[in-house]
């Protein structure tokens, strides 16, 4: 094997399949980054059997052949080369000399016929999304998925397509709930669903820009692969039966409350700095009481302090008391772009509803806390 | 700043004369603490070490943390108690109620230890050797156990002075005492100064207090790093940290073990074993208003290897239903058909429970709680075993099983 790359193209290429490599990884290999050079083309690959990612990069290639790299010595070696020309060739004992001007690298290598081969996905759907929406929507969704892995399912997100072209994204940990639609050009042929897991979804944020127009996704029964342009991302699916959401979502409200994001999200995170304590209190609970056009926003801890505040709002419907977990509010507000958001509610104990106020595509519940 | 006067009690052997104490009050002819005795783990079965001794239980060389097989060799006529930290709580708070009608900056240092702040007290109170006397003889009078008190100008000195004399006296230790009273003892009485430092001091040549007092502090922190040079100050009597009021008293987590009387080799014996723990932890905590965010399993095999498993969820829970869900998942993830001894449950990251999160597809939460409430409810006013689970009725495993162990937060750096 034996080729000539520029630095700054093999670096990109790097950092982009790098991501696929777990830490925790208890095989060797594993953590080495998989090149192959082929016709001018240089295929890049890293697994951790979860996911996958794999792209191509042109070099000019002076013989053909394959080898696999310790990435967190390749990787930074490559980061730290100036943007020159490289040249990359295996010895005949398998040894990989990288050389850049006068200079020159030697690395071992793993043996490439022990790296895992991408699963073969066998797509039964094929459909493409905006890259733009689709990653907006992933940030926007996973905030909701659960990381406790003994109920893998909440781990994951539902991705369910419907027969008028709409996608739903759904993420929830019991605790609170995402939920975001978007609408498809063009005709799907069928309805179906799958759980993806929400780390690999984050990763499609990670690696392909959101000026990568389209993203291409095919899924298979217990695959899924991203594709765009040359760069690839394969994922298993969660398995299981996704809990049926629509049931859960509140169809009216007693009282709706429309005040501006960033007032409630300041409010909030002042708020969640006097809700815990290191001792006693663990709970971040935060109060909102809602009367007349105020909002009063409370949150307390015996060992710190308390807090106080009020907020303009509109309010349509009765006044209501309620509490949250502090974090919980934080990370749905974060997540909206928009300036106004309605705060849905029915007593004290039913999920709140929050959404922009101009967007009916996206919807998040929070459970409240009884006090 | 004026000079602060400090006290530090110390329970002299607290659980055997709570208990002892305890007993007395109640009839017992015989005083605990005048035989060879200890409390212990449960004997009848095949487990349990000693929790503590008394003074001639002492002389038998018998030694916290030894098993009672042991020590019962050792002296056949050993009377062992079982541990009740009931007990233990209401002692301690009835000698922090005490002694808040002296100072009321007080902190609980551990279970049987409080520092008190008595700085310029003697306005109200007299000479601090003769308000210490009067603490002393008041707790013995109306609380029937004796405390050995330090006086001094920090909290590390007050509580290497109650040391000095124990049990039952008042012992001062001023800077200016260090020398003669503190400098002789031998070194790993200094408090902070455990056994691995304590071997790396030997090596050094450093035997007493008063030789670490004396060594070149860059030595020492050259070598032992930032613990080097802290024990050389404590050694030198410079410690200066307040008297930390504590709001209440935490516990840290409950924790539930048992030893089976009979080797476990299946998955229904043993789920039943750790269901008949968290029935008992459930309870516990409930009764103390906690709710638990860590939950970890722990289990001996009969080939004596530990195994244990832990995992921190996003709420915290009281449900003894939920517990046992949790650890029945961690259990599972950990077991591989190992023959069990011993099995134990733990609960930490506690927190209030007067608030619960709410959540989706759990529509039995409420109904739980309800349960639980109910259950506690039998349980408090017709005992314990008024009410169990009918899946024990002829299973040989008890249902409600284990001596709860509360773990209370350990003495540490931070004095």
């Amino acid at each position: 094997m034996k080729f000539l790359v520029e630095q700054n193209e093999l670096l990109g290429g790097l950092q982009i399949v790098q991501r696929a490599i777990s830490s925790r990884s208890t095989l060797p290999i594993l953590s080495g980054i998989y090149l192959s050079c082929e016709h001018n083309i240089l295929r890049l690959r890293a697994t951790d059997l979860e996911i996958g990612i794999e792209c191509t990069i042109p070099v000019q290639s002076e013989a053909e052949g394959e080898t696999v790299l310790p990435a967190r010595y390749f990787v930074e070696i490559i980061k730290k080369l100036p943007n020159l020309p490289i040249t990359i060739e295996k010895t005949d004992e398998g040894i990989i000399i990288i050389r850049y001007g006068s200079s020159e690298v030697q690395l071992n290598a793993f043996n490439p016929e022990e790296f895992p081969q991408l699963p073969q996905v066998e797509e039964i759907h094929t459909v493409t999304v905006n890259a733009d929406l689709f990653i907006n929507a992933i940030k926007q969704v996973s905030i909701a998925a659960s990381h406790d892995i003994s109920r893998p399912i909440f781990t994951g997100i539902l991705l369910e397509f419907s027969d008028n072209n709409i996608l739903k994204l759904v993420a929830t940990d019991t605790y609170r709930l995402a939920y975001r639609e978007i609408i498809l050009p063009g005709t799907l042929v069928n309805n179906f669903s799958c759980i993806i897991p929400s780390r690999a979804l984050g990763e499609i944020g990670k690696i392909f820009w959101s000026d990568d127009n389209q993203i291409e996704i095919s899924f298979a029964d217990n695959q899924v692969l991203f594709k765009v342009d040359s760069t690839i991302l394969v994922s298993r699916l969660i398995e299981g039966q996704f809990p049926n959401y629509n049931q859960v979502i509140p169809k009216d409200y007693s009282s709706r409350i429309r005040v501006l994001t960033k007032d409630l999200l300041n409010s909030a995170e002042r708020a969640s700095l006097l809700a815990r304590d290191e001792f006693k209190n663990r709970s971040n609970v935060i109060k909102l009481n809602i009367s007349g056009n105020n909002l009063t926003v409370t949150s307390k801890s015996a060992e710190v302090g308390n807090l106080h505040e009020e907020l303009p709002i509109y309010l349509e419907g009765e006044p209501a008391e309620i509490a949250f977990n502090a974090r919980y509010l934080i990370d749905v507000l974060k997540v909206i772009d928009q300036e106004e958001i309605h705060l849905d509610l029915t007593g004290s104990l039913s999920p709140g509803i929050i959404r922009p106020a101009e967007d009916k595509h996206v919807l998040f519940l929070v459970l409240p806390i009884r006090i | 700043m004026p000079k602060q006067v400090i006290f530090h009690i110390d329970v002299n052997s607290a659980y055997l004369s709570w208990e002892a104490a305890y007993r007395l009050q109640h009839g017992a002819k015989i005083d605990l603490r005048n035989v060879p005795s200890a409390v212990g783990g449960d004997s009848a079965t095949r487990h349990g070490i000693i929790l503590a001794k008394s003074i001639p239980a002492k002389k038998f060389k018998i030694k916290t943390g030894e098993t009672l097989f042991s020590a019962r060799q050792k002296c056949p006529t050993m009377i062992i108690v079982p541990p009740n930290y009931e007990l233990y709580m209401k002692c301690s708070n009835a000698l922090l109620k005490l002694l808040k009608e002296y100072s009321p900056k007080i902190q609980r240092f551990s279970v049987d230890e409080c520092f008190m702040d008595m700085t310029k007290m003697d306005k109200f109170w007299g000479p601090p050797l003769k308000v210490a006397y009067e603490i002393k003889e008041r707790i013995k009078k109306e609380l029937g156990f004796t405390v050995s008190i330090g006086i001094s100008t920090c909290k590390l000195l007050a509580k290497m002075a109650s040391e000095l004399k124990k049990p039952d006296g008042v012992t001062t230790l001023f800077l200016e005492e260090i020398e003669e009273k503190m400098w002789p003892l031998p070194v790993e009485d200094l408090f902070m100064v455990g056994p691995a430092t304590t071997k790396k001091l030997h090596s050094y040549g450093i035997h007493t207090i008063g030789a670490l007092a004396q060594t070149d502090p860059r030595f020492l922190q050259n070598r032992l790093k930032s613990h080097g040079l802290l024990i050389w100050n404590y050694a030198n009597g410079r410690e200066n940290s307040p008297v930390r009021e504590n709001v209440a008293f935490e516990i840290k987590g409950i924790g539930n073990s048992t030893t089976i009387a009979f080797d476990i080799d299946n998955l229904k014996e043993a789920k039943m074993v750790l269901l008949s723990l968290v029935e008992t932890i459930g309870g516990r905590l409930r009764k103390g208003g906690w709710a638990a965010r860590l939950i970890a399993v722990t289990f001996k095999t009969s080939d004596f290897r530990v195994i244990s498993h832990q995992r921190k969820f996003s709420t915290p829970v009281d449900c003894t239903n939920i517990i046992y869900q949790r650890v029945e998942e961690l259990f599972s993830e950990c077991w591989n058909g190992e023959h069990l001894r011993h099995l134990g449950v733990k609960v930490g990251e506690l927190c209030t429970n007067d608030f619960t999160q709410l959540s989706l597809f759990n529509w039995n939460q409420e109904r739980l709680r309800k349960l639980d409430k109910t259950v506690d409810r039998i349980r408090k006013k017709y005992g314990a075993k008024a009410l169990i689970r009918s899946s024990f009725l002829h299973s040989g495993i008890s249902p409600l099983s284990g001596g709860i162990i509360e773990d209370y937060p350990l003495m540490s750096s931070i004095l």
